[in-house]
């Protein structure tokens, strides 16, 4: 129990620490709270000699809270009911080809760069939300904590590219790329900046959930017999 | 939209959906995110109720607020991989760099352009 306290105090305040310090400078894309506390937490546990795992069992009240966050996105995208109906097709084929686009180029680039096929296989489920990129992950040979990883590092990446997004595009399809490729990460930094784009972001990152629990699994079993033959 | 009792009751109410979905998907054995259903279940009851009451308004804003916090302990477990992150790290670094950024851009692009030939996006 003390542990669980301390631990999630510590990270409460390294949370608040790095979103001061990102406000004083104007929040630029290159300073994420959630990069910058993460730095801060390891380099106090490292300090401290504490495993990973005596941490996480006593932060598993903050890791819990993703659950009810997430649900709670259904408030802005039942907002934007009405835009994304009407633009259905078009949000629909983005999440797909955007998807796809993901997990194809990040396992190709992988596997290129001489990456173990246990990363790969880790690195192919990494763009949806948490819960589901570790069960698809599990499912298809790769390591689930691993994937954990690489969906938080593209949260942060998305979270990062989201103002520019912003710019780019319209905020409902800037939305529907960040979601689709950076989940609920990338979600959080665009509902600060724009409650209409967190809207479709939040239908991306759901939409995308669903695709990849279906069709990654089948698409890793027919790569994997055409690399047999 | 300041929390009240009111958005503290349905945070908790959220808290209990979350768990439920949990539960109905190891009894089912679906490895999927409770969370995403959790969130479809919601979606459900605000189209039922056809509007969004002040205190879910100010429970989900409070929650959508934190969500990035949340996600410090997944991120930290990065430590725990640090041999397989130092021995392929190129690899994974290219990987990641390339692939969110054209994801990003290839379904906005995709969805721009269908909004824009089909008129839907105002």
């Amino acid at each position: 129990v003390i542990d669980a306290i301390l631990w999630s105090v510590v990270t409460v305040a390294a949370y608040l620490l790095a979103q001061a310090v990102s406000r004083r400078f104007g929040d630029p894309p290159w300073l994420q709270p959630v990069a910058t506390s993460t730095l801060m937490v390891i380099a106090i546990l490292v300090a401290c000699r504490v495993p990973y795992v005596r941490y996480a069992h006593a932060t598993v009240g903050i890791s819990f809270l993703l659950a009810p966050a997430t649900i709670a996105l259904a408030v802005p995208l039942y907002r934007q009911l009405a835009a994304i109906r009407r633009n259905a097709l078009a949000v629909g084929t983005g999440i797909a080809c955007g998807s796809l686009t993901v997990i194809v180029s990040v396992t190709l680039i992988a596997h290129a760069l001489g990456c173990d096929d246990v990363i790969v296989r880790s690195l192919a489920p990494k763009s949806v939300t948490v819960p589901v990129a570790m069960a698809v992950s599990g499912q298809i040979g790769g390591a689930p904590a691993l994937t954990a990883v690489f969906a938080v590092m593209s949260g942060i990446l998305g979270a990062m590219l989201a103002p520019y997004a912003l710019r780019f595009w319209p905020e409902h399809f800037a939305g529907i790329g960040i979601g689709t490729t950076s989940h609920g990460i990338g979600t959080a930094r665009l509902y600060a900046l724009s409650r209409a784009a967190a809207g479709f972001s939040g239908l991306a990152m759901g939409g995308n959930a669903i695709l990849t629990a279906v069709f990654v699994p089948p698409l890793a079993a027919a790569v994997e017999t055409l690399l047999a033959r | 939209m300041k929390a009240t009792a009111g958005s503290a009751a349905v945070v908790v109410a959220f808290v209990l959906l979350a768990i439920a979905c949990e539960m109905l998907l190891a009894a089912l054995h679906v490895p999927f995110s409770s969370a995403v259903l959790g969130l479809l279940v919601l979606l459900g009851v605000l189209l039922a109720r056809r509007r969004i009451d002040p205190p879910v308004d100010g429970a989900a804003h409070v929650l959508l607020t934190w969500f990035p916090l949340l996600f410090v302990p997944s991120a930290v477990g990065a430590m725990a991989y640090a041999n397989v992150l130092a021995h392929s790290w190129l690899g994974i670094l290219v990987a990641l760099l390339v692939s969110t950024p054209l994801g990003v851009a290839v379904a906005a692009t995709v969805g721009t352009r269908i909004a824009r030939r089909l008129g839907t996006d105002s």
